[in-house]
């Protein structure tokens, strides 16, 4: 692997100060962020560059290791070790002749591939031997969050959807009874993984708003329901509207104002647990007439005399 | 049933670490578009690539809200050029050849 410059990428000396390397770092970064330069390989290159730069000089510890071993600065313990080694043996042996690093070579011309597999691995990048280039990290895709918005008549039974997220079709099963802000996560249909990684994760959050005529609590529901007077007061029939249609319901004479009657079974299917249901709570709300007629107006004076 | 292609400002937020603030001044500023759907703030999916870059460009350069706007601005006028001049390029071959 050739020599990398960093000091020469982000355009500073070797005695720059931290505070120097940082603006240069900024200056550089701005100057090739891929997206300020929209489909241009080579602005992707050097961002790159500029930021393995920075990683390198920006960190005191590893600057010093780079000034000390130049492009094999994650390398210096173990050429030392390798030094200490050779010296322990030039004395062993009472040899003073020249040897090599047995492979180590820190001039990066001859047997730099060798070593660059070697840097690519210290930086967690490919397996050695395949080849030169710069160090590439396996990242996990991002996860990714998308919402879906239903209503109370989807969620009465486990429906299979297709939903388009990002251009992709994804198919998912949406269970029965399903909350509002309840979010499933669906492995691998996240953002692509990079360097093989694998993908990420997709996250679908469900908004379920209330109806308009039902109040979702858990798996019950309420509604109000009207009644006339005269069927409050003297009984009678009425129908009422369900999720699953209208029923029938008998009223009893006299029912008073916010009487409840409950409809069993006639909610919401409780989720996860099939064939049992959430019920249904009607809360009577009595009209009185508001413009009587002469005759009528007669009757109610003669019941209040009564 | 209704498909809504949103994400809840407030995901996103979280997702990206950023001010609900930063989304606010976007949104003013007319470079993303935010939708509001039962009271909640949401970015409709197709907006989502350009909020990140935006996201991107303020955290990785440390690139203030207005600066924001002048690049995307500028991208804007970039990218209109480098099309323009492709159909010119286009044109000029045809003379060429």
């Amino acid at each position: 692997m050739a020599f990398i410059d960093y000091y020469k990428i982000l355009g500073v000396n070797k005695g720059a100060s931290e505070k120097e390397i940082k603006s240069a770092y900024r200056k550089m970064a701005r100057k090739h962020h891929p997206d300020l330069n929209p489909n241009n390989a080579e602005a992707e290159k050097q961002f790159k560059q500029v930021n393995e730069a920075n990683e390198v000089l920006s960190d005191p510890e590893k600057r010093k290791k780079y000034d000390k071993y130049g492009e094999n600065w994650q390398h210096g313990e173990a050429y030392e070790q390798q030094q200490r080694q050779q010296q322990s043996q030039q004395r062993s042996y009472g040899g003073g002749g020249q040897q090599d690093f047995g492979g180590f070579d820190f001039g990066g011309s001859s047997n730099g591939g060798d070593f660059s597999d070697f840097f690519n691995s210290m930086f967690g990048g490919g397996p050695a031997g395949s080849g030169g280039g710069r160090a590439q990290q396996r990242y996990r895709g991002q996860d990714m969050n998308a919402s879906l918005q239903l209503n109370l008549r989807d969620i009465l039974e486990s429906k299979k959807q297709t939903i388009t997220v990002n251009g992709k079709n994804i198919r998912l099963t949406i269970p029965a009874g399903i909350e509002n802000g309840q979010t499933i996560k669906i492995a691998g249909h996240g953002g692509p993984g990079s360097n093989g990684a694998p993908a990420g994760d997709l996250y679908i959050k469900f908004a379920i708003p209330d109806d308009a005529e039902f109040k979702r609590v858990g798996s019950d529901l309420y509604k109000n329901i009207n009644l006339d007077l005269y069927t409050a007061v003297l009984g009678g029939e009425i129908t009422a509207d369900t999720l699953t249609g209208k029923v029938k319901l008998k009223v009893a004479p006299g029912t008073q104002i916010g009487t409840k009657v409950k409809l069993k079974g006639k909610g919401i299917p409780v989720y996860k647990k099939e064939g049992q249901f959430g019920d249904l709570y009607l809360t009577y709300n009595v009209q009185l007439p508001t413009s009587l007629t002469e005759k009528q107006k007669e009757l109610f004076e003669e019941l209040a005399k009564s | 049933m209704r498909t809504e292609n949103l994400i809840t400002v407030n995901d996103f937020c979280v997702y990206h670490n950023v001010e609900y603030t930063f989304i606010d001044y976007l949104a003013d500023a007319g470079l993303v578009k935010v939708t509001t759907v039962n009271k909640t703030s949401c970015i409709p999916l197709d907006e989502i690539q350009k909020l990140e870059r935006l996201v991107r460009l303020h955290n990785e350069l440390e690139i203030n809200e207005p600066g924001l706007a002048t690049i995307n601005n500028l991208l804007q006028k970039l990218d209109d050029m480098e099309q323009e001049m492709s159909v010119l390029r286009s044109k000029l071959k045809l003379y060429e050849d």
